[in-house]
């Protein structure tokens, strides 16, 4: 069980490391979904089910939908 | 320069939860005196088993009001902005791929979401994940068909009647223990039936907050998010 939690903390920080350098702005939108989904199964990792819907539905489901449309809105992916 | 400092910021928050946080990250941490009652008394008090769901539409039910409330306030500052008398934008509509996988995609959400709603009592969940994933499954018709096909199914101003409902039904029964002289979202204490704890009808208003909630966030999250995505404004 630790190794998984170790594991899933290496992914979310790779995430977030790769959503700040990420030289594309689609880029880093999906690498901050994935971050939010490392960060759902942490939760349930750490017996929290409720807390890790909400970081599933609303990190990788909203925020990434209303990041997509600023995009699409404000002239398309050009960095 | 530009590119180091997110990352010294990052560095340094993280270094510092680290060391706030030490090793309860990866052991736990002692429960409180408050969150051990809870544990102790919360299913003979609110007839729910889902304690999350106990704390937040019981006895902390004052705090998810005033949540709604500030999203009642978004979702109308977001419509009155981006309102415009101009017809729907009709066209639109995504890959063949695109609409092809997410009309096979939308039952399970549709599916998921109101389960979120109906056993937020007795499983994880609760009438604001719900009310959150139907909005994406409004999001992603409209990824698939265009802005105009999710008008014509439910038109916005349908969606801010549903919004006024679920808010209506959240404040009368917040107001309805006040009849019988206990205090603001009184649920067992003020007489509400709690029923057996972890079957359908259980939890006196909890179920009720629960479906008035997802109403609520489902109509105000969609509205806000159509009123980004439709062209023209």
């Amino acid at each position: 069980m630790t190794l998984a939690i170790i594991l899933l903390y290496g992914m979310a920080l790779a995430a977030a490391l790769g959503a700040v350098l990420a030289s594309q702005r689609l880029t880093a939108v999906v690498l901050l979904s994935v971050l939010s989904i490392t960060l759902a199964l942490l939760y349930s990792v750490f017996h929290a089910p409720d807390v890790a819907i909400t970081e599933a539905v609303i990190g990788a489901g909203v925020v990434t939908a209303v990041y997509l449309i600023t995009i699409a809105r404000t002239g398309g992916d050009t960095g | 320069m530009m590119r180091s400092f997110p990352l010294l910021l990052i560095a340094a928050l993280g270094l510092l939860l680290v060391f706030a946080l030490g090793d309860s990250l990866l052991t736990g941490t002692e429960i409180g005196p408050v969150a051990q009652h809870y544990l102790d008394n919360g299913v003979a008090e609110t007839g729910v088993y889902n304690l999350v769901t106990a704390v937040l539409l019981d006895y902390r039910a004052l705090d998810t009001l005033l949540e709604s409330a500030v999203i009642f306030a978004a979702a109308a500052a977001v419509w009155s902005l981006m309102q415009q008398r101009r017809l729907p934008d009709a066209e639109g509509g995504l890959s063949v791929a695109v609409r092809t996988l997410i009309p096979r995609l939308l039952p399970l959400l549709l599916v998921y979401s109101v389960h979120l709603a109906l056993f937020g009592h007795l499983t994880p969940g609760g009438g604001f994940q719900g009310g959150v994933v139907l909005s994406v499954v409004s999001v992603l018709l409209i990824a698939a068909f265009g802005t105009g096909y999710e008008y014509r199914l439910i038109s916005p101003n349908t969606k801010s009647r549903l919004e006024l409902l679920g808010g209506g039904i959240l404040v009368v029964i917040a107001l309805a223990p006040l009849v019988v002289g206990a205090a603001l979202l009184t649920n067992g204490g003020a007489g509400f039936p709690l029923g057996q704890p972890g079957s359908l009808f259980s939890g006196g208003t909890i179920p009720v907050l629960s479906l008035a909630i997802f109403v609520k966030v489902a109509a105000a999250f969609s509205l806000i998010l159509y009123s980004l995505l439709k062209k023209g404004s």
